[in-house]
């Protein structure tokens, strides 16, 4: 299906899909879902009206979904699958790009600490070492790669801990 | 009295008379119900209803491409659906006696000082 839709329409989307497929709702549903949102969102847009007043949020929207829209025989199986809708993940008040910076800053920063602790003989009592944060070396090249690799590996491990957030809660 | 309730439990027989006037798709469904102050804004809406009716196979589905190439999905009201909106309709015409007769011998003169 051909679909023009902006970096917000396409989040409210994936929202609902997400809630839906967490839920455990067949992919036909959610196909069926999505092929609606996508019309609907666009028929809005030529009309000039807001989407969601229509639709509602995404979480209104999935529940009244699953409830309307879903087989009686389907439902039940869903509710043995989620006993109750406790499975939704919490969202999370921050932008996921934010919370990015913000643990790659953290993580940043405890590596180019640890790297001073360990590449210098800052700790050393007797050998009169200044300690300095971005300084490991006396030659500025050998600085620059260190913080290189610290950045390189804070972001990495920034991706890897929204992903493992992503699991539990719903990063906006 | 919580209006949306009331409405969310006779949505399915708006939609389907109003497919079978004629065939339809969903955001000109959704705006006849707004003709008629049947909305649900803000709690869901009649796309559900849409796939329902889609899978008690009541309607024919067909997609088609309007000229500016976007595409709509259009509900069809097939033999199946006609026969189940008449039963329908009896059965909504039944309770709503049932109700305004319920109402008139228990209430009757509440009615008059609305």
């Amino acid at each position: 299906m051909k679909s023009e839709l902006t970096a917000y329409e396409k989040q409210y989307v994936s929202q609902i899909l997400d809630i839906l497929k967490t839920s455990g709702v067949s992919p036909s549903y959610r196909e069926d879902a999505k092929v609606q949102l996508i019309e609907h969102i666009n028929e809005a847009r030529i009309q000039n009206e807001d989407f969601r007043d229509d639709l509602g949020s995404p979480e209104d929207f999935a529940l009244h979904f699953m409830d309307t829209a879903i087989a009686k025989e389907d439902q039940k199986s869903l509710k043995m699958n989620n006993s109750n809708h406790q499975a939704y993940k919490k969202e999370l008040p921050i932008k996921g790009t934010l919370l990015f910076l913000i643990l790659s800053g953290v993580y940043y920063f405890l590596f180019q600490f640890s790297s001073v602790l360990l590449f210098t003989p800052v700790l050393a009592p007797d050998y009169g070492f200044a300690f300095h944060l971005f300084k490991v070396s006396n030659y500025l090249w050998w600085n620059l790669l260190v913080i290189l690799i610290n950045v390189l590996i804070a972001f990495g491990l920034s991706g890897l801990t929204l992903k493992l957030f992503s699991k539990k809660y719903r990063i906006s | 009295m919580d209006r949306i309730t009331i409405v969310k439990g006779s949505l399915e027989i708006c939609v389907l008379s109003i497919l079978y006037k004629k065939r339809s798709y969903g955001y000109e469904i959704m705006k006849e119900l707004e003709k008629f102050n049947i909305k649900l804004k803000g709690v869901g809406s009649i796309y559900p209803i849409l796939t329902r009716i889609k899978e008690k196979e009541l309607v024919n589905v067909s997609k088609e491409f309007g000229e500016d190439e976007r595409p709509r999905i259009y509900y069809e009201l097939n033999d199946k659906g006609i026969e189940f909106l008449k039963q329908e309709i009896k059965e909504w015409h039944e309770i709503q006696q049932d109700i305004h007769s319920l109402l008139t011998k228990n209430a009757n003169n509440l009615k008059e000082e609305v």
